[in-house]
């Protein structure tokens, strides 16, 4: 009796975890079920890594595409956002990657080797994709060899965000809301000073993240509004005065202690919780920040302190793996200028649209906050093209941080980054 | 004899079936996969492409790549500072819940419950635990008017005191249950004996306590040594390695080189590097322990 009950305990065990496997549950197994009058419906496989609070939005905007007409399923599956790159590369050598997949910008150098991505301008034509539709700096980010290799679906840059309350009460705060700001570094060091005479004792004026992926974000979109770059011809270009100007600015703010050192990703709920006044933080903070009632915030795109506009930021793009059938890879195409088209949806998880014509629309026009930093994306600069880069970010991100806890001069810690980065690009 | 050799013959065939089962798994998901790592590291190519041969180039590079030998000493640093911490605090909580009092029992629970959580719930703990101004530390202090003007993650004594906590607290508990073990075993009546000879605490504990747990002892001790070579989730989730590359073990290095460097062919030499130096150092240590009968 005993035995029986066990055998049946397992045997639920094993039914629960192979249910559990996908996210998605497929209504029906056949394919030509769905009563389409045209034939079988596309089904298209599509794996995404936003294993944070994007994915809701991604999801229901796939539901959104899968009601609005009834050619093509697209069968949603998220990822941890973590260790998605090594899976995707996997799944596309080993020959079992889905129909349609997003991919930064910046890992598409690390994608493009395995020769599995489908260059799209052909498949684009069929369709009705128009790449004029889309903005210019997006969609030249994917071009390679002369042909668009992935579909661009938004941008999400390190932009400002400010506390009104705090800014006013500074008297830095104009008429329109934006902040009263003299130009250069210096013009911006001193609003935050300004800001540090009348903020309470335990408010930092500037607040951000010291000792993770922000110091480096932020030092990167600094060097490259003084002109300077981070790859020439394929070379790391790290150690240069415009590196140092950069790391010594943000060094400089901790010294004066407008930003407290030792800042992890904590920094979200400091400036979230009114214990910062100003930040630099990515755009998908909008969401977080908009639960908090008490704090009554502004966004503008990262502020210009030196000679050119510049931010940092990524795309977030689709990309459409080679396979036999050129219809469920037309099919992807449609499915991607659809998410594109309906970006005002995907806008609510903070992400900058990337048609014009979507900034223009009225629904997105009356999503709060995105709008006045949706000039970000013209100003990006995106990170070179090289399969090294995640591995240099990581050399040149540990040495900076070393600066920030004051363990090493910017000099040493420059041409430290710099010897790594020679290392790692000539191995 | 032919009898008996026939008879032999079959018990060697019966345990053979029933042992079939497990080797199978056993040599598809241990043994080859460690084959094909070693002739990984004899390629070069990155995650994705096809590798070329490259004969032992990837352990040419590991002799002269200063990050592996400083990702190295990074290992054995934490294998010294957490070793002993780790051993003498399991011994002593063993010994204290040994003591039956009253409470020992929910203290037994207590001591060994961190080791049932996973790794990300460990290191969320222990960052909101550490971080400065938000953390609960900072919190506590600042509500009490103590600025927390230092910090737990800038700087290399710092932050390895702080994979230090964090390491034994989550892991502490394992050892503990090992050195009950190891205590129950010991019979009453040699303690029964001492106290008639009119031994005191701490002559009982080093004649008697001390030799019964010479096996435990060196077991622990191997287990941990082990356990810390593989340090990599505590230094990836708390101090990201950092500042710099100050609290960066070397199973974290090799992530990186595998995962961020997409070199595969290098993680796995250093992988097979690390194998053979964990082989050596537990061979040692059994040695050295065991000898001493």
């Amino acid at each position: 009796m005993s035995q029986v009950v066990i055998v049946i305990m397992i045997f639920s065990l094993v039914l629960a975890g192979c249910s559990s496997a996908n996210n998605s549950k497929p209504q029906n197994e056949n394919a030509s079920g769905s009563g389409n009058s045209q034939g079988k419906v596309i089904e298209l496989k599509y794996w995404v890594p936003f294993s944070g609070s994007d994915g809701e939005y991604m999801e229901s905007m796939v539901k959104a595409f899968n009601e609005s007409q009834s050619e093509i399923k697209v069968e949603f599956m998220n990822n941890n956002w973590d260790n998605y790159y090594p899976k995707l590369l996997a799944s596309l050598v080993s020959n079992a990657a889905p129909d349609v997949a997003v991919a930064h910008v910046s890992q598409l150098a690390n994608l493009v080797p395995t020769g599995k991505l489908e260059p799209l301008n052909a498949l684009a034509t069929d369709a009705g994709l128009d790449w004029s539709t889309f903005a210019s700096n997006q969609e030249q980010s994917v071009v390679r060899d002369g042909d668009h290799i992935a579909v661009p679906l938004d941008t999400h840059a390190v932009v400002m965000y400010y506390n009104k309350k705090y800014l006013s009460e500074a008297g830095l705060l104009n008429e329109d809301g934006t902040i009263k700001l003299e130009p250069g570094a210096e013009g911006f060091t001193n609003m935050l000073l300004k800001l540090k005479e009348t903020l309470p004792a335990d408010v930092s004026p500037l607040i951000i993240g010291s000792n993770n992926i922000f110091t480096y974000w932020i030092w990167y979109a600094l060097v490259q509004q003084q002109g300077g770059t981070y790859f020439a011809d394929g070379v790391p270009t790290i150690d240069t005065p415009e590196g140092k100007a950069a790391m010594e600015l943000i060094k400089s703010w901790i010294d004066q202690g407008l930003a407290p050192a030792d800042i992890g990703d904590n920094s979200y709920d400091i400036f979230k919780t009114s214990k910062a006044a100003v930040t630099f933080t990515g755009v998908w903070s909008t969401g977080n920040f908009e639960t908090e009632a008490s704090l009554e915030f502004a966004a503008a795109p990262f502020p210009q302190l030196y000679s050119q506009p510049a931010a940092w930021g990524d795309s977030h793009t689709l990309i459409v793996p080679k396979q036999d059938n050129r219809e469920k890879q037309v099919a992807a195409v449609k499915f991607a200028n659809w998410l594109a088209d309906n970006g005002h949806m995907w806008a609510k998880a903070g992400h900058v649209p990337v048609k014009p014509s979507v900034l223009e629309s009225e629904e997105y026009k009356a999503l709060p906050y995105r709008a006045d930093y949706a000039a970000v994306m013209d100003i990006v600069k995106y990170m070179p093209d090289s399969q090294q880069l995640g591995a240099v970010n990581d050399a040149v991100l540990e040495s900076l941080v070393e600066v920030n806890y004051g363990l090493k001069p910017v000099e040493d810690a420059l041409k430290e980054a710099q010897d790594k980065a020679n290392k790692l690009v000539s191995k | 004899m032919k009898q008996i050799k026939s008879h032999t013959y079959k018990n060697y065939l019966t345990a053979l079936a029933f042992l079939a089962p497990f080797m199978i798994i056993y040599l598809w998901f241990w043994i080859y996969p460690i084959l094909k790592g070693f002739l990984m590291s004899l390629s070069k190519g990155s995650l994705g492409t096809a590798g070329t041969f490259a004969g032992l180039d990837n352990y040419r590079y590991l002799l002269q790549d200063d990050k592996f030998w400083s990702t190295l000493g990074n290992t054995l640093y934490f294998i010294v500072i957490s070793t002993p911490a780790l051993v003498i605090l399991g011994l002593a909580m063993a010994m204290l819940v040994n003591m039956k009092l009253k409470g020992t029992t929910l203290l037994r629970t207590a001591y060994f419950m961190p080791y049932m959580l996973s790794i990300s719930v460990v290191g969320s703990i222990w960052v909101f635990i550490l971080q400065s101004r938000t953390g609960l530390i900072a919190s506590t202090l600042s509500s009490l008017g103590i600025p927390m003007n230092f910090s737990f993650f800038g700087s290399w004594g710092m932050g390895w005191l702080s994979i230090l906590i964090a390491t034994v607290w989550w892991t502490v508990g394992f050892n503990m249950i090992l050195f009950l073990a190891g205590l129950q075993e010991i019979p009453d009546d040699l303690y029964e004996a001492a106290d008639i000879d009119g031994a005191n605490r701490w002559g009982k504990f080093r004649y008697i306590t001390m030799p019964s747990l010479r096996g435990v002892t060196t077991l622990v001790i191997i287990l941990q040594t082990i356990n810390s070579f593989k340090l990599f989730g505590q230094t990836w989730l708390i101090t990201k390695g950092g500042p710099g590359t100050s609290t960066t073990p070397i199973v974290h290095y090799i992530y990186q080189i595998a995962f961020r460097q997409w070199d595969t062919g290098y993680a796995a030499a250093v992988s097979f590097v690390l194998f053979l130096t964990i082989a050596l150092i537990s061979l040692i240590q059994y040695k050295l322990l065991m000898s001493k009968n």
